[in-house]
């Protein structure tokens, strides 16, 4: 927007300068060659007195001739009819003949600027036309080391710095506008990663920014607000949820224990155990966006770094090479759409599933690569790999074909953050899983 | 036995608890609200109160908070909320321990029996330190030290730890340990167990297969030991 608006005043200006200037300068110009016309007229005059009062003493006219022709742009040249020629360039031509034989004065453009052709006459009446003297003068074009080339200058220099002036006018107001504007973008960025009771939610913006700045301000703040209630809100019943839910979970539970048969207090208490687990991922879902905070963001290969570190301690337990392929040196750190938490959950329900199914010794590979401007975690082992037909969206079920909800979860975590989960087996027969995960 | 209040709202578990327990030969007696609570714990005395969060005219944190200000007596705190600022905010306040519903009888008297043997009614303070051999484990502080050295433990591997020294010698099955520490005897998985057990072995400067204090017993559980004891 800064740049728009300095390129619009920059085209603004220059044609508003171009406008003035130009006319002006031939204005200038043209003013100058008449004052050098004027100049020219009177010297004519002064030289034609001189010419004509020294008759024959051409020493005299040289004199006063060495005197005017001074760097003045102006060239005054006596021709004698005789071929002496008192001045610079002494030659004649047609007109000066013409001149001299019709006795009358004419003006002509030349190459270098306009020549006056003045006849003099002595004053004797026995002087034949083609006695007569003609005085020439040549007023030259104004050349680059003239004043006029100079105003031109002092002209441009004026017009460089009414356009410098306006640009640095328009970049202060641009500033103006777009720094708060910017403030509030890093603010709203800002609010996506943090969660929204760790920090200060309300924007505030400078005072001497815009009005409109402030408007977009409140109505940034208004809407964090809404948005923060309806967390609240949602807080508030899943808190509410798992009371409702768990509650009579407990009475049932209670009851359980208190029947006099082991064996029906067994069966009974396995199928309130997986009623009990639906329940705990039920509330655990609906708390997402309660860990997730107004956008859910985080640094994944920070995040499953640490956390695969948690996991090596079991490995070495367990004899297990346990092989974690770090994030690339060099890479910006990798973002994605996804709360820290369920980031977590990913690694430890893939790597949960690795140490259940494959024997101690089995070795585990974790591998962090970008892609796709997120994150692919790729954990691969050389245990016997997952069981044909295995359906990673099966919810509930913990059979050979089934993970029960562990897979689902991974899956819905990074279907949600814009990636995708992918089971499928390694080189060595073992199992492999890649769970993309979408950037923030 | 001792004399437990339960503080709970709910009707179908009020009566539930009070059998289960009166079962195991504690005196029950029962409020269901949060100002019939305090007023029982302040009248009754009793050895220990189990108190609900969800109460119908005051929070529970809130009861605790009054009953802290006029008695020591031990709370257990039991309740639906399983997050962790509701759970240190209750530790903070003055709870002694806390069960997450749906909590079973056996979860709930070894919680109770638990906090009857580290506290000393009337001398909360005077509760000494469990010690196995060069471990020394301070449960009111949360602090544990081998041979003298702290142990940087995280709250999970202390609560493992001192579950654990609570049973020295025995087998504590992974079922267990993932009801008496993680609050759930359903739906965890055995690994959260095992991964806590690495590194409290890895804390305690041993490993699964030179163990000292933590001995495993393939498929059934582990159980901390004395390594210096004889026999």
């Amino acid at each position: 927007m800064r740049a728009r608006l300095i390129l619009t005043v920059a085209a603004a200006v220059t044609m508003v300068l171009l406008a003035m200037l130009v006319p002006l300068a031939v204005l200038m110009r043209d003013y100058a060659l008449e004052d050098r016309l004027s100049r020219a007229a009177l010297e004519v005059q002064a030289t034609e007195t001189v010419v004509a009062s020294a008759q024959d003493d051409k020493g005299t006219v040289s004199v006063y001739l060495d005197r005017i022709n001074t760097d003045s742009g102006i060239d005054t040249t006596v021709l004698y009819p005789d071929g002496d020629a008192i001045g610079p360039d002494p030659g004649e031509d047609r007109r000066v003949v013409q001149a001299r034989l019709s006795g009358l004065a004419r003006l002509d453009d030349v190459g270098e600027g306009t020549q006056l052709l003045i006849p003099v006459s002595l004053g004797a009446s026995s002087s034949a036309p083609d006695e007569t003297p003609v005085i020439r003068v040549i007023v030259q074009r104004p050349g680059l080391d003239s004043d006029l080339v100079r105003a031109w200058l002092i002209l441009l220099l004026l017009g460089l710095a009414l356009l410098g002036g306006a640009l640095g006018l328009a970049d202060r107001i641009g500033r103006s506008v777009v720094l708060p504007i910017r403030a509030l973008a890093d603010h709203a960025r800002m609010l996506g990663t943090r969660r929204t009771e760790s920090g200060v939610t309300t924007a505030t913006v400078a005072p001497e920014a815009p009005a409109e700045v402030h408007d977009l301000a409140a109505a940034l703040n208004a809407l964090v607000g809404r948005i923060e209630t309806l967390i609240e809100r949602e807080r508030a019943q899943i808190a509410d949820l798992s009371h409702r839910l768990r509650t009579p979970i407990t009475a049932l539970r209670l009851r359980i224990d208190a029947l006099p048969r082991a064996e029906d207090r067994d069966r009974v208490g396995a199928e309130l155990d997986a009623l009990q687990a639906a329940v705990d991922a039920v509330v655990r879902e609906a708390r997402r966006s309660e860990r997730e905070g107004l956008v859910a963001s985080c640094d994944a290969p920070a995040v499953l770094a640490a956390r695969a570190e948690f996991w090596r301690a079991l490995a070495d337990d367990q004899a297990r090479p346990f092989d974690v392929e770090p994030w690339p040196a060099g890479e910006s750190a990798g973002l994605v759409r996804a709360a820290p938490e369920d980031v977590e959950a990913v690694l430890d329900i893939v790597l949960d599933n690795v140490f259940t199914h494959t024997p101690d010794g089995a070795a585990v590979r974790i591998s962090l690569e970008p892609e796709d401007g997120g994150v692919l975690l790729v954990v691969e082992d050389e245990g016997p790999g997952f069981p044909s037909g295995l359906d990673v969206e099966a919810r509930g079920q913990s059979g050979a074909g089934s993970t029960g909800l562990g897979l689902s979860i991974v899956q819905k975590t990074a279907t949600e953050s814009g990636g995708g989960l992918l089971v499928t087996s390694s080189a060595s027969g073992g199992g492999r899983v890649e769970v993309s995960l979408g950037p923030a | 036995m001792a004399h437990v209040l339960i503080v709970e709202d709910d009707a179908r578990i009020r009566p539930l608890v009070m059998r289960a327990l009166g079962e195991r030969g504690h005196a029950v007696s029962a409020a269901s609200t949060g100002m019939q609570g305090l007023t029982a714990a302040v009248e009754e005395r009793p050895d220990l109160v189990v108190l609900d969060l969800g109460l119908p005219d005051v929070d529970g944190t809130q009861v605790l908070s009054m009953l802290r200000a006029v008695s020591d007596v031990p709370v257990i705190i039991a309740s639906a909320r399983d997050d962790d600022p509701s759970l240190v905010a209750c530790l903070d306040a003055g709870a002694d321990d806390y069960v997450v519903k749906p909590y079973t009888t056996d979860q709930l008297a070894a919680r109770i029996n638990a906090v009857l043997r580290r506290v000393q009614p009337g001398a909360r303070a005077a509760s000494p330190a469990m010690e196995v051999g060069a471990l020394r484990i301070d449960v009111p502080a949360r602090r544990a030290a081998l041979a003298g050295e702290a142990l940087d433990l995280s709250p999970k591997e202390f609560d493992l730890l001192r579950t654990l020294a609570e049973r020295v010698g025995e087998v504590v099955t992974k079922k267990e340990l993932l009801t008496t520490v993680w609050q759930q005897s359903w739906g965890g998985s055995d690994k959260t167990v095992d991964v806590h057990l690495s590194w409290l072995r890895r804390k305690l400067g041993e490993t699964a297969a030179q163990p000292r204090y933590l001995e495993t017993v393939r498929g059934v559980g582990v159980r901390l030991v004395d390594p210096d004891a004889t026999g």
